[in-house]
């Protein structure tokens, strides 16, 4: 749950003031986006929790250096993926990590025959599968844009990057994950191909 | 942002899988942290100022919400800070004014001994800088309403005690009894504010500022006879149902240490 900018400064004003139950509703209000965040850059549940809070409480201690005028949000999860990348660089561990798909009728393009179906939650699966084969600062481009729905200038100041750079960094991240998707499954290549597909 | 250039597919597929991820449950972070943050309160980068704390480094932004507030909220305003006869406003600062005195112009000029049976509460004076002795001046002002009043004491520099800066004020300590408001502000720009204690009383420290202070009676008429403009420091803080304003060029360490220091006199 996300509130307005305006319930927003005003408790972070009071954070400022160490006021701890302003700052606990910023952290029931953004725990979720910062802990699936963390989660889709290292697909491991306590590591997403531990970074999760670990941002949450360098964040309490940099709110003197927040600019109020800017959005919480990126600022946030700017703090939460630098967590969780300088996490993964250390222990690069291979795991059995999985990014799992819920038990959900996943809808396809086409009619919603039994086989669209199961061929839309396939492929998505793939994608999945594909997603932990890229590199976590990859994952964590494409999890802001397409997870948390960032628009070009909120990634730009997650990523602390100019806007052009944060497009060809996104066109970079999708054009490997393209290359390892078709590496596990060659005919999606129909779909996903060189020229954008259908 | 289009995703063009070949990936409208992925991009589109990506959105759909973002829908449809399974994440694990998100835990209670807040209930997790609060024992971490542990009473400590944000770094301000002033170590020794650590129990006091920054409001605003670049206010306009935190103003900007009182503003918004500010129609029929003076409450949520007053809460803000912790005061409920002072406030803090935003805006474009007005440049100095015949309604504006850059001079303030007092009135009710009398002496401790006079003002102590008509003020009707316990004027307190300051005993710290050690040799300050009686105030320079005295002025007793009434508020508008039966009983409402200020005792303004101005300190002037002497042998070993002056404040930085032009002129020869070393700082000057308003007393109110009001239900009225003192508006202060809009402050310049790079004002800070830090929220302080005195004495276990909540206050706020205005640094570097020029603004006007008005004052708004119980009625909440303004008075603009009472309008001044107001360079240098502000500590402002409230004991009981007494407003205590100090305004000085003095540091906040020093000021800190006047306004713990007030003694009431017999």
């Amino acid at each position: 749950m996300e509130g307005g900018p305006l319930d927003d400064e005003l408790f972070i004003a009071r954070a400022r003031t160490g006021d701890q139950n302003a700052f606990a509703k910023l952290v029931r209000r953004y725990q979720e986006v910062a802990f699936r965040t963390a989660y889709v850059i290292l697909a491991d549940p306590d590591g997403a929790a531990d970074t999760a809070q670990e941002a949450f409480i360098k964040a309490f201690r940099a709110l003197p250096d927040f600019d109020p005028k800017r959005p919480f949000k990126p600022w946030l999860l700017r703090i939460v993926v630098n967590e969780a990348l300088n996490l993964k660089k250390p222990t690069r561990r291979r795991r059995e990590l999985a990014l799992r798909l819920r038990e959900a009728t996943v809808r396809g393009d086409a009619a919603p025959s039994p086989e669209a179906t199961v061929l839309a939650r396939e492929r998505l699966r793939v994608l999945a599968d594909a997603l932990l084969e890229l590199p976590a600062a990859d994952r964590a481009v494409v999890a802001l844009r397409y997870f948390q729905n960032l628009g070009e200038a909120e990634l730009a100041e997650v990523l602390g990057f100019p806007r052009g750079t944060v497009k060809s960094r996104l066109h970079q991240a999708l054009g490997r994950l393209r290359e390892i998707v078709l590496g596990r499954q060659p005919g999606l290549r129909w779909v996903y191909g060189q020229n954008g597909g259908r | 942002m289009g995703d063009a250039n070949g990936f409208d597919a992925l991009g589109r597929d990506l959105g759909r899988l973002g829908e449809y991820l399974a994440y694990p449950e998100t835990p209670d972070l807040a209930a997790e942290i609060a024992p971490r943050l542990g009473g400590r309160r944000p770094r301000a980068g002033w170590g020794r100022y650590a129990r006091w704390v920054l409001v605003a480094a670049a206010v306009a932004a935190a103003l900007a919400l009182i503003f918004a507030l500010w129609g029929d909220a003076r409450r949520a305003v007053a809460e803000f800070f912790g005061l409920r006869r002072v406030a803090v406003v935003p805006g474009q600062v007005p440049a100095p004014t015949a309604s504006v005195p850059a001079v303030p112009e007092f009135a009710g000029r009398t002496t401790l001994a006079e003002a102590r049976p008509g003020v009707g509460f316990p004027i307190r004076v300051p005993t710290y800088p050690e040799g300050l002795g009686e105030p320079d001046e005295v002025y007793l002002q009434e508020l508008y309403a039966p009983g409402e009043v200020q005792v303004v004491l101005v300190y002037r520099t002497r042998p070993g005690l002056r404040a930085p800066g032009p002129g020869d004020l070393l700082f000057r300590l308003y007393a109110a009894r009001t239900t009225g408001l003192f508006v202060k502000g809009p402050p310049t720009a790079g004002t800070v504010v830090w929220e302080v204690t005195v004495d276990g009383n909540r206050g706020y420290w205005l640094e570097n500022a020029t603004h006007p202070v008005r004052f708004r009676d119980a009625a909440g008429r303004e008075r603009l006879e009472m309008t001044r403009l107001v360079t240098g420091n502000v500590l402002a803080w409230e004991v009981g149902e007494l407003t205590y304003r100090l305004e000085t060029n003095l540091a906040l360490e020093e000021v800190l240490k006047v306004a713990r220091s007030l003694k009431e006199v017999p």
